[in-house]
This record gives C-alpha cells, sequence and structure tokens, in this order.
C-alpha cells in the first residue's frame, strides 16, 4: 500500500562549481564550423544538428559578433554572440538565436493546440493554453450547433456560457497572432471543439513535434475501442477512448475539415459535457497509454504514435493481461531499451 | 498548470473511481495505493532536526529549532506552515496566507499535542520546539505530505542533554569561548533566569557534553501519523492519496489522525457535502487498517 523509501539530503551534494563563473567556454570547433561559408543561406541548423554540436549551454559563446546578428536567447559580450539560455542553435542566414529546452509553448499559426477556457468574456473566451499569454478564442470563429453556414445572432453571445464554460478543455488551431503577440484560435471544423471520455496529461512542449496529423488512433488490442490521442503543440495531450468518427477522420488526414459529418459526430454532441459510458477495459487502457507517455517524457523522447503503439505491445506482452497499470522503474528502463535501442539504465 | 477541471473530466474521473467492480484511477493506482514516499534527513544542516518528504509531485521540508523557554512561558510547540507561491502559481497572496493559517492550524491542533515536552527543569524550564513546514510544490495530498514531514522532523531532531546543578553553584560561565547555537541560548536562559531572580526557580542548568551530548527525542517513534480518505460523491468507497485532478473532482475529504496504537487522536472533514452519522464509524475502521500499514513502512525505514 505504502512505498516508503529514504533519500539522501540535498545539503550534502557538494555545491562547488569547476568552472568559473565569468568564463566563457568557447566551442573552438563549432565556431569555425559555424564560419563555413558553404552553409550561408540554407537558412536551417539541420547541418549544425548532424554534426551533434548544435546545443549550448547559457554562458556560452557562439560565434563572432562582428560576423554574425544576436537573435533570441543570446546577448553580445566581448564581441562574442553568447547563449543566455540552454538549447539548440538556430540560425537563420545572419541571426543566430537559441531555443531553450524548457520553456512555454511558443506559437505559430497553423499550429493544433490544447486548451482550457479561463474566462467567458464579450463574444470571445480566454483561453489557457501553457503559452506565455492567454489565447483568445472569438465567438466568431467557433462552429455552432445548427451547421456551419449558420449565421451568429445576438443570442448567441448571451448565452456562450452554454457552449463553453470555464474549466472546459478545447482542442483548436492556431489562426493568428494579435499585436501583442496573443494566439487567436479557431475551431472551425469538427475535428476542433470540447473534448469528452478521457484525460488530460501534460508534457513539456518540446516533446512534440510537428506532424502531419496530431489526431492518432491507436486501434482495439489497445481497449475494446481503442485509444485516441490528441498531441497539442502545446504540450497538453489528451488521451481518450476510441470512436468510429475518429477512425475514419484519421484515415482522411490532416486539412480535410468536417470529414466526418453525419457519423454519430451531431453538431448539437459537440458542446456536451457528457460522456460515453466507457468500460474499465476502456479506461485500463487509457491509463496504461497516459503512463506510457509519462514514462517517455520522463526521458526526453518525443512522442509519436507508432512509439505509443510499440511500447503498448511491449507492456501487454510482458504483463500478460494483468490489470494493473502503473509501469515500475525497472520495467519502464526495460522498454525503453527495448523499444528504442537506448539504454537509460542508472548503473550503465 | 491550472488544477481547474471540465465538468467531463470530472465526470470521468468520478465515473473511474465509483465503479463497482473495477475501479480506475487516471494513473492506473488501485484505490488504496499511495505514490512512492521519499525521506530525506538533515535537510538543513543548521537546524536542530530537519526533513524532507516528498510525495509524488508534493514536496514538503521541515525544519525544527529548539530554544529554551522563557519564564512562565508554555512548553508546547510552535507550528508554521508557509505555503509557497510556486506551490499555488494561480492564488493570490492573500489566498496563500490564510491557507497557511488554516494548515498550521491543523497541525497545531491535531499533531502537537502528541509531541512529548522536552524538560530541562520538570515543571520550569524546557525546550520548546519551533516546527517550519514549507510546503515547496502541491501536486496533491497537501496535508498528510506535512504531517509526514513534521514526523520525520522530530525523527532527526537531537535534544541537547542537560544536567540540573544545585541552585547558587558557582559556574564560569565567562570562560565558556563557543556561545554559538545552543549554548548561546543556555546561556541566555541563564541570564534571564538570573535577572529575574533566583528565587522563582532557584535551579541552575547546564550542558551535559558527555558523547555528542545529544539524545534523540524520547517517543518519536509514536508520534501520530495522518490518513486521508477521500470521498467519492454519491459512492460509499473511498481512495487514498488523490492527485491534483482528482481532488478538484471530489472535494470533501476525511483527515484522521492516529497514534502508534492506532486510537483516534484528531478529525477533520474537509468539503462542503455532510457525512451520514452510519458512515462515520466504517471510514474510522478502514482508515485505521491504513494508518497500521503506514506506521508499518515507517517504523521499516526507522530501523533499516
Amino acid at each position: 500500500m505504502f512505498s516508503i523509501s529514504t533519500r539522501a539530503p540535498l545539503s550534502s551534494i557538494p555545491t562547488s562549481d569547476a568552472v568559473p563563473t565569468s568564463y566563457h567556454r568557447a566551442a573552438d570547433e563549432r565556431k569555425y564550423q559555424m564560419d563555413i561559408d558553404e552553409e550561408y543561406g540554407e537558412g536551417s541548423s539541420g547541418e549544425l544538428g548532424a554534426a551533434g554540436k548544435n546545443i549550448v549551454g547559457p554562458g556560452e559563446s557562439i560565434t563572432s559578433s562582428k560576423d554574425y546578428m544576436r537573435g533570441h536567447g543570446t546577448y553580445v559580450e566581448d564581441e562574442q554572440v553568447v547563449s543566455s539560455v540552454a538549447g539548440t542553435i538556430e540560425r537563420v542566414n545572419k541571426l543566430i538565436s537559441v531555443k531553450p529546452l524548457k520553456s512555454r509553448y511558443t506559437p505559430e499559426v497553423g499550429d493544433l493546440v490544447i486548451g482550457r477556457i479561463v474566462e467567458v468574456g464579450s463574444s470571445r473566451w480566454k483561453v489557457d493554453a501553457n503559452a506565455r499569454q492567454d489565447a483568445v478564442l472569438m465567438l466568431s470563429s467557433v462552429n455552432l450547433p445548427g451547421g456551419v453556414q449558420r449565421r451568429k445572432v445576438e443570442q448567441d453571445a448571451l448565452k456562450m456560457r452554454e457552449f463553453l464554460a470555464e474549466g472546459d478543455l478545447l482542442v483548436a488551431e492556431v489562426q493568428a497572432f494579435f499585436g501583442d503577440g496573443a494566439m487567436s484560435l479557431h475551431t472551425r471544423s469538427l475535428k476542433y471543439g470540447k473534448l469528452r471520455n478521457g484525460l488530460l496529461q501534460p508534457l513539456p512542449p518540446h516533446l512534440i513535434r510537428r506532424l502531419k496529423s496530431h489526431f492518432h488512433h491507436l486501434p482495439p488490442p489497445c481497449g475494446p475501442t481503442g485509444v485516441d490521442v490528441i498531441l497539442g503543440l502545446n504540450g497538453w495531450v489528451w488521451v481518450s477512448a476510441g470512436t468510429k468518427a475518429a477512425v475514419e477522420g484519421d484515415g482522411q488526414g490532416q486539412g480535410v475539415g468536417g470529414g466526418a459529418e453525419g457519423d454519430g459526430f451531431g453538431a448539437e454532441g459537440v458542446y456536451s459535457n457528457v460522456n460515453d459510458e466507457i468500460t474499465p477495459e476502456s479506461r485500463t487502457a487509457i491509463s496504461t497509454i497516459a503512463s506510457l507517455i509519462r514514462l517517455f517524457a520522463k526521458y526526453h523522447i518525443p512522442l509519436s504514435d507508432s512509439l505509443l503503439l510499440e511500447g503498448y505491445q511491449w507492456i501487454s506482452k510482458r504483463r500478460g493481461g494483468a490489470e494493473s497499470t502503473m509501469i515500475s522503474d525497472e520495467d519502464g528502463e526495460r522498454l525503453i531499451g527495448d523499444v528504442l535501442g537506448v539504454d537509460v539504465s542508472v548503473d550503465a | 498548470m491550472s488544477t481547474a477541471v471540465s465538468p467531463s473530466e470530472r465526470s470521468y474521473i468520478i465515473t473511474g473511481l465509483a465503479h463497482p467492480t473495477h475501479p480506475t484511477r487516471l494513473d492506473g493506482r488501485g484505490l488504496h495505493q499511495s505514490r512512492p514516499i521519499f525521506i530525506s534527513y538533515g535537510d538543513a544542516p543548521q537546524a536542530s532536526g530537519s526533513a524532507r518528504v516528498t510525495l509524488g509531485g508534493t514536496e514538503v521540508l521541515a525544519g525544527i529549532r529548539l530554544e529554551v523557554s522563557e519564564q512562565g512561558e508554555s512548553s508546547r510547540c510552535r507550528v508554521e506552515v508557509d505555503v509557497t507561491p510556486q506551490a499555488y502559481p494561480t492564488l493570490a497572496p492573500s489566498a496563500l496566507t490564510a491557507m497557511s493559517t488554516q494548515l498550521s492550524s491543523v497541525v497545531s491542533d491535531h499533531f502537537v499535542p502528541s509531541i512529548p515536552s522536552l524538560p530541562i527543569v520538570p515543571q520550569i524550564k524546557y525546550f520548546v520546539p519551533h516546527l517550519h513546514l514549507t510546503l515547496l510544490s502541491n501536486s496533491g495530498n497537501v496535508l498528510t505530505t506535512l504531517i509526514l514531514a513534521a514526523r520525520a522532523a522530530f525523527h532527526d531532531l537531537r535534544v541537547p542533554k542537560t544536567k540540573v546543578i544545585s541552585s547558587g553553584a558557582a559556574d564560569d560561565v565567562d570562560e565558556q569561548k563557543d556561545l554559538s547555537g545552543i549554548k548561546a541560548a543556555v546561556r541566555a536562559g541563564r541570564s534571564g533566569g538570573r535577572g529575574k531572580g533566583r528565587g522563582t526557580s532557584g535551579v541552575e542548568w547546564e550542558l551535559d557534553l558527555e558523547g555528542d551530548g545529544t539524545m534523540p527525542m524520547p517517543g518519536r517513534e509514536t508520534l501520530p501519523v495522518l490518513v486521508t480518505l477521500n470521498l467519492i460523491p454519491d459512492s460509499t468507497t473511498v481512495f487514498l492519496d488523490a492527485g491534483l485532478q482528482e481532488e478538484t473532482a471530489c472535494p470533501d475529504r476525511l483527515h484522521v489522525f492516529f497514534d502508534a496504537g492506532g486510537k483516534v487522536c484528531g478529525m477533520r472533514m474537509e468539503g462542503e457535502a455532510g457525512l451520514d452519522v452510519d458512515r462515520i464509524r466504517p471510514l474510522l475502521k478502514e482508515a485505521q487498517g491504513v494508518s497500521v500499514e503506514l506506521f508499518a513502512s515507517l517504523s521499516q525505514i526507522a530501523t533499516s
């Protein structure tokens, strides 16, 4: 019932730093590599990434400030562009910026995000989407019950809370940015809207990559009706019981708005708060998938649907139909080793 | 992340928990399964006793400082709970203060009375423990973690050995060069005693420096533990160690303090829904069973 163990106190860990604080460790090789002009105009950090040397820590000098301009995450000192964060170097022509490993979500137009309503305002909702500022969802950017072509009337503005109230979760797409950098969302597709029948699993945003589709359906060996996974680019992942509509929607891929129309996916259901009946087997599968997502996040492995499927197969083979959905630390290490071929065990 | 849950999330959590045959939880634990607990002792090296307890993502740092009681002062332990803003990023400072007041009142009402007094000169002078609990992060089940941390800090506490010397005995206080820490307190206590007149106390005391001069607190194994039973709305089942989302979905809780003998030494109800009188006895029985398990796990740590 209880597992209690002792740890060494924090204060016994030596805090002395071997590296003097004011000294910039110049990464010489990297500097020369940057100066090669063949890469000029490529506008990507891919070549640097291939060399495996595009990671810098704070205070590490990247290149000379005479030849390059400093971007986000850098500053200039002693004619050197110095990184101010730990992250990966990104280069666009002569502009050097460092993308931090750990940060809030930085939105881009077209991104799929999962958000939570925090405020209902005049003809707009404020949405928390794990970004630096709350996002805005305009009443004019949602589909209301009664069809896509329906006109918005004043009554709709009065009963906005009936559609989406504070605390509700929704999946949406980034439509545009306001002048202050806040993002504007839209849900003008039947793929988007309120979320039901599942649980939210927040992750660090850098673990979600931009993919062709962010709606995934893991088919039935994984729970009786399968499990649906929505990977929000803001790091929030929605794991829910699989539906038929999602299967078809997934098959048609991204970009086909309203592909699942008229298939038990009625417009009235879009704003429903009531969950479907979910069997315990289905719940167990959902919890297992959520545990797998947490496990991959623990070892900083970017998520993908094939990874989740392989992980699920591994864990169900290992368990042989046992009930518990917890993944022990040893099992987790072995799973990562078997599925990804990466050894993460502590004593290695 | 905000702790709000949408109506569908809430119903998903509650129906999962309340399922009659196969209850499921968000992270796949059993209803009576706690998240792993990690305890480290001595995290504040300058305190008389300290500990840090991590339960899931909830982390509490506890520290105890011993002071010598003034004349006529109560020997009861003082409790301060510090709720840090980083544990509740969305709360206003006034709400944090209210919460720390509420938590410290729970600790001092139900935990402190079980702490044995630490007499120097019985009836006259005592060591008064000042317990400071810092809530560093919150992912549910805060109160249990606070009590575990307080208990662990008392387990780590080293009480200076003292001996009573007869009144009026000549002692060369001035020769004591090292006046840091507890010795300074002792000396301050002495001079205070003198200043107010030896007639009232009439007894002098000094530190017994035999060995390392300290001893563990007597009766530290029998300090109470807290069992929190989370009640599921419209269901008779209960579960342990709720996570943040589960706490939001099931706001009603029963906190019961048990001592080592399995006796109830404090009880609090949290939440708006009431509790039927008939349910209290079975719930207490259930909580008692849990407390026995918890004591067994804790004593394994103490002996290993």
